[in-house]
């Protein structure tokens, strides 16, 4: 199920939070109903982590992890490292890396197999990734923007790109990552799609501008209705995942 | 580029997305929502006029276009699209792409637009909407038909054109210059006064327009005066009535003069006798003793303005008896003369006396030993010049023969109708002075024509019509010898005659 909320008053849910299959990241402070309702949804699942990284609250777009690892980018103060390793499960590996282009969640999009990176990282930072992550890497462009970890959201079982990505490119980006890709949008119309959704293997958080149309796009590649057995929804879903990928 | 360059490049293929709203597929664009959404959020006419009220003369079917210019505008005409166009408030926060009428009835006062505008709306996408704006005219006289409303004949710049001599030669001409180049087209009233001619205009540029075409065309001094009609000191509007004095200078064609005594050093020693041969905006003045010739312009003249010592009224005819060439043909300011010797009496002497007068004359190239010539009797005339006066031991030559006469051939070929016309201004004329006055004029205007027809020269600057009703007789094709001087037919203009009635149409017709 995909859940709409806001982060005081804003819809880029994807900016204040980090979700990942073994944890959750939510961003310090500011409304409580934020953090609730990552709460109510993960709390018997995984852990749900109240941190800032660099004394800054958008650590979904500083960070980049998967179930395997969790980089942070080198404003990441001792403090806070400490309390994420204390916090996060004892087989996600929390490493600190020293890399020039420290929004790590722009630069970077991943699931728990494969990654995409902005074309200029260093090569130290690709076998880092690598490395903690666990994943292959891949230096890619999404509909001509460097900044894949912005333009695009996926997990194990599909992924939204941004809407202007050409049908070869989807081609070649759904090869690589071995998982059926859609071109949307997020938030009525943005294109800013990990900046409006957050998303894991059963459950996805969006902006609450996010329309009914998106929504079910959303629940349909990255199949999260798979449990739910409603043959209205299955109907819609087939039309779309038959246009669609 | 690429492809230029021989690298390879992967096509792209532009793929769909579904409506952010309404969840049809489209071809992705800035707002990700598809047309039908995007008109429903955002209305970009919002802001924008679609009901104006305009001002509209009924009677010149003019357009106010604020502050106060009124424009001339048919309906459905691009003048009036541009003008409905302009009149849109808030117009520059849209690009307009077309504008077009949509038919309205005429009587239904109301213009309808139809407008298609683009404009930006959220983030870079470009939206195109037509509407429709309407308009509304409200009748609303103009100045200047309600000035004409009040009272027609309200003129504000008057031109007094004056002439003191004793005959209106000068106005037959200057009409027909006026008519050929319609210069007082806007003129409200044309009125003929003893010595001249009023031109009553409605503006007063176009007052001054006229008076500079007159100080074109002949030698004037005018001066301007105006008259307060009434001023409003709140807002500093006054409202004058304009009157132009033009004096048109008394020398006339054919004059006889005698120079003042400095403008005849200052000519060279001209003179003192000269004739007038011409008079455009300068006079062109020649010795017929010595064949020298100089021209004065209206500057010159005013400045010692002087008087004619007789003029072509005065004119005696005389019979030549005998010519001797003295000189060979000599040009003066495009018209040839040449000076002879001649033996000339009067016509009203012959008979009765032996009187014969050994002269000389410009005329040789014209005059032949029994024709008959027109010229200045300084034998027994009277004359009471100041200026004569001045030269002390003048001997004045008995006569000056100014033009030969056709009067006899002329008596030959009575009543028959000239082959043209020419068009007269349509004059106000006041008939208080009688019949002699009238037939005084008929008489100078039968002079005039005459004279169009002695004088290629004078017929130049003017049109001359085709006169319908003339039918050329077989008697006139065996004249004997040398014809009276007429004019050729090439040289006539076909009149454009509009009317179906022909009773009509040559009423503004003099023949």
């Amino acid at each position: 199920m995909a859940t709409r909320l806001m982060f005081e008053n804003s819809c880029e849910v994807g900016v204040f939070s980090k979700l990942a299959n073994a944890y959750c990241l939510v961003a310090i402070g500011g409304s409580e109903s934020f953090y609730s309702t990552f709460e109510a949804e993960l709390a018997d699942v995984i852990p749900v982590v109240k941190t800032s990284i660099g004394g800054t609250r958008i650590i979904g777009r500083l960070c980049a992890g998967n179930k395997n690892g969790l980089l942070l980018p080198h404003t990441t103060t001792d403090q806070e490292l400490q309390h994420l390793r204390n916090s996060l499960p004892d087989q996600v590996v929390v490493q600190r890396i020293e890399e020039r282009l420290s929004a790590l969640g722009n630069c970077i999009a991943c699931n728990d197999h494969v990654a995409l990176t902005h074309t200029d990282l260093d090569r130290e930072t690709e076998e880092m990734i690598a490395d903690v992550l666990g994943v292959e890497v891949f230096r890619q462009t999404i509909a001509g923007n460097i900044l894949v970890g912005s333009y695009c959201s996926f997990s194990n079982r599909g992924g939204l790109v941004h809407p202007h990505t050409s049908i070869e490119d989807l081609d070649e980006l759904s090869t690589l990552l071995q998982v059926p890709l859609v071109a949307g949008t997020v938030n009525r119309g943005s294109e800013v799609i990990a900046a409006g959704l957050t998303v894991n293997d059963w459950t996805a958080f969006c902006g609450s501008d996010t329309t009914a149309t998106e929504l079910s796009v959303i629940e349909s590649v990255f199949k999260l209705r798979e449990a739910q057995p409603s043959a209205l929804v299955d109907e819609m879903r087939k039309s779309l995942i038959d246009s669609y990928v | 580029m690429a492809q230029d360059a021989g690298m390879f490049t992967v096509p792209q293929t532009v793929g769909s997305v579904l409506c952010c709203k309404c969840g049809i597929p489209m071809a992705p664009n800035a707002a990700n929502m598809c047309v039908a959404c995007l008109r429903s959020e955002v209305d970009i006419t919002e802001g924008l006029q679609k009901h104006v009220i305009i001002s509209h003369c009924p009677e010149c079917d003019c357009y106010l276009q604020p502050p106060r210019t009124w424009i001339k505008a048919q309906l459905e005409s691009k003048e009036l699209l541009t003008f409905c166009v302009k009149r849109l408030k808030n117009l520059n926060r849209v690009r307009l792409v077309n504008a077009e009428f949509i038919w309205t009835e005429p009587h239904s006062k109301r213009i309808k637009v139809k407008l298609k505008v683009q404009k930006e709306v959220l983030n870079g996408a470009i939206l195109e909407q037509s509407y429709v704006v309407e308009y509304v005219q409200q009748d609303h006289m103009c100045d200047s038909c309600s000035r004409v409303q009040a009272n027609p004949d309200q003129w504000v710049a008057a031109v007094q054109l004056r002439q003191h001599v004793t005959h209106r030669r000068t106005f037959f001409y200057l009409e027909q210059l006026i008519l050929k180049h319609d210069a007082a087209a806007r003129a409200i009233r044309i009125k003929q006064m003893d010595q001249g001619i009023d031109f009553f205009f409605g503006n007063r540029s176009h007052a001054v327009k006229f008076v500079e075409f007159v100080g074109k065309v002949a030698p004037v001094r005018s001066r301007h005066d105006k008259q307060l009609v009434s001023h409003d000191p709140k807002s500093n509007n006054f409202n004058y009535k304009y009157t132009f004095s033009v004096e048109i200078s008394p020398i006339c064609r054919e004059d006889l003069i005698c120079l003042p005594p400095k403008v005849a050093v200052s000519l060279g020693n001209l003179g003192p006798l000269v004739i007038c041969t011409k008079v455009t905006n300068s006079i062109a003045l020649l010795d017929p003793l010595t064949l020298r010739h100089c021209f004065l312009d209206a500057d010159q003249y005013w400045r010692s303005s002087f008087k004619s010592l007789l003029t072509s009224r005065q004119l005696v005819e005389y019979i030549v008896l005998d010519v001797e060439v003295v000189s060979s043909e000599v040009n003066v300011g495009g018209s040839k003369y040449v000076l002879a010797d001649a033996q000339v009496a009067r016509v009203s002497d012959f008979g009765k006396n032996d009187t014969i007068f050994s002269i000389r004359t410009h005329l040789g190239h014209l005059l032949n030993p029994g024709d008959y010539a027109l010229g200045y009797d300084l034998y027994s005339a009277n004359n009471n010049d100041m200026e004569l006066d001045k030269y002390k031991g003048l001997v004045l030559p008995e006569t000056i023969l100014i033009k030969k006469s056709y009067e006899e051939k002329r008596l030959r070929k009575r009543s028959k109708p000239r082959s043209w016309k020419l068009k007269s201004l349509d004059m106000e004329v006041d008939d208080s002075k009688g019949r002699t006055d009238q037939e005084k004029m008929n008489k100078e205007y039968e002079e005039f024509l005459r004279d169009l027809e002695e004088n290629p020269e004078l017929r130049f600057n003017i049109s001359l019509y085709r006169n319908k009703d003339y039918q050329p007789s077989e008697m006139a094709s065996v004249t004997d010898g040398e014809d009276v001087p007429s004019v050729p037919l090439d040289e006539l203009l076909a009149d454009l005659d509009l009317k179906s009635d022909d009773g009509e149409g040559d009423d503004s017709m003099r023949e």
